[in-house]
């Protein structure tokens, strides 16, 4: 059989300079920030995070290229609207029992079809509490309420 | 009789253009849309089988090569620059797999294993680069597992397909009368 045996050196460096760029995009600090505006509920708003609810344990954690920008609580009905400088638009729905992605003007509208998630689905659903607009580095994910601060 | 050049060119223009036809045909099947969309690009991978037979039939280059003409091809025609980038980091990731775990000769078994860790470093390499993307960790441990499995399902059925061609291929090469006149497939 021909083919050669031995994996060449090239590919090995190759690999792991795409997992090196991978992780350090992943894990280190972002310098430059997408500038955004935010409304809720149809008026500007700073961001940041909003009156914590009193019966869920689970928050709405809103993040643009990894940095957290909004925190909202899981079980109340708002719809947030992230408009990112360069263009992008996406709009975020909760309501008493769930958090989908209504709107977004990206080109393939994963993050539309990616569908709700609601306390119960949590744990069994595909992306788990994750909905993620790649185009747009926008992840918004339900979590647990850490006990102190977060 | 065309030089060994011309037929090695000729040989790696055909498999690209077969790649290409293959990832239109992935993108033609819906396979995210039947799993409810819950699961953004799961693709079956079919161009996979092309590499397979280069990384059993053909050097470690010119798959490389099969690879990286497909990516940029096939972004430029039907993607984007993002897309370029994820296929680019998964196809590296699994040609590294695959290449690691060819084995020394085709046979049923271990070409469904490389396949099936083809498709896996794929998918990998793919979320890696997602994650990095958007920036979020978290995202890596919520795909990845239902990523895989899947990646496993389909690394089955495209190491298969690629088997029988690369059975066939190999069986009429090894048919040929008088050793002289074998077909060189890996001349550089």
């Amino acid at each position: 059989m021909s083919g050669n045996q031995r994996v060449p050196r090239i590919i090995w460096i190759l690999a792991a300079l795409v997992i090196l760029t991978a992780v350090l995009l992943i894990f280190l600090p972002r310098k430059a920030e997408s500038d955004y505006a935010l409304t809720l509920d149809g008026s500007a708003w700073r961001g940041g995070t909003a009156a914590a609810g009193r019966e869920s344990s689970l928050r709405v954690i809103v993040t643009l290229d990894g940095r957290e920008i909004a925190a909202l609580p899981f079980g109340e009905a708002h719809v947030l609207r992230v408009t990112l400088r360069e263009g992008g638009v996406n709009e975020i729905t909760l309501t008493g029992d769930s958090v989908s992605m209504t709107e977004a003007d990206c080109p393939n509208q994963d993050c539309v079809h990616m569908g709700a998630v609601t306390a119960e689905n949590l744990e069994t659903r595909a992306m788990g509490g994750f909905i993620v607009c790649l185009p747009h580095r926008l992840a918004v994910e339900v979590r647990e309420r850490e006990a102190q601060g977060g | 009789m065309m030089s060994g050049q011309t037929n090695r060119i000729a040989r790696l223009s055909i498999l690209i253009a077969l790649m290409l036809v293959l990832g239109w045909l992935d993108r033609a099947i819906p396979l995210g849309a039947l799993l409810g969309g819950s699961l953004p690009g799961v693709k079956l991978g079919l161009a996979n089988t092309v590499l397979l037979y280069a990384v059993y039939l053909m050097n470690p280059g010119s798959a490389l090569l099969l690879l990286t003409a497909k990516v940029l091809l096939s972004g430029w025609l039907f993607g984007s620059f993002s897309a370029i980038l994820y296929s680019l980091s998964g196809g590296i990731l699994s040609l590294a797999a695959m290449l690691a775990l060819r084995g020394s000769h085709p046979a049923p078994g271990r070409v469904i294993l490389t396949s099936v860790a083809g498709a896996m470093a794929h998918n990998l390499g793919q979320i890696l680069m997602a994650a990095a993307a958007a920036g979020t960790p978290g995202l890596l441990a919520a795909y990845l597992l239902p990523l895989e499995g899947i990646g496993a399902a389909v690394g089955c059925v495209t190491g298969a397909a690629a088997w029988r061609v690369i059975r066939a291929v190999a069986g009429r090469r090894e048919k040929k009368p008088d050793g002289t006149e074998r077909e060189r497939e890996d001349e550089t």
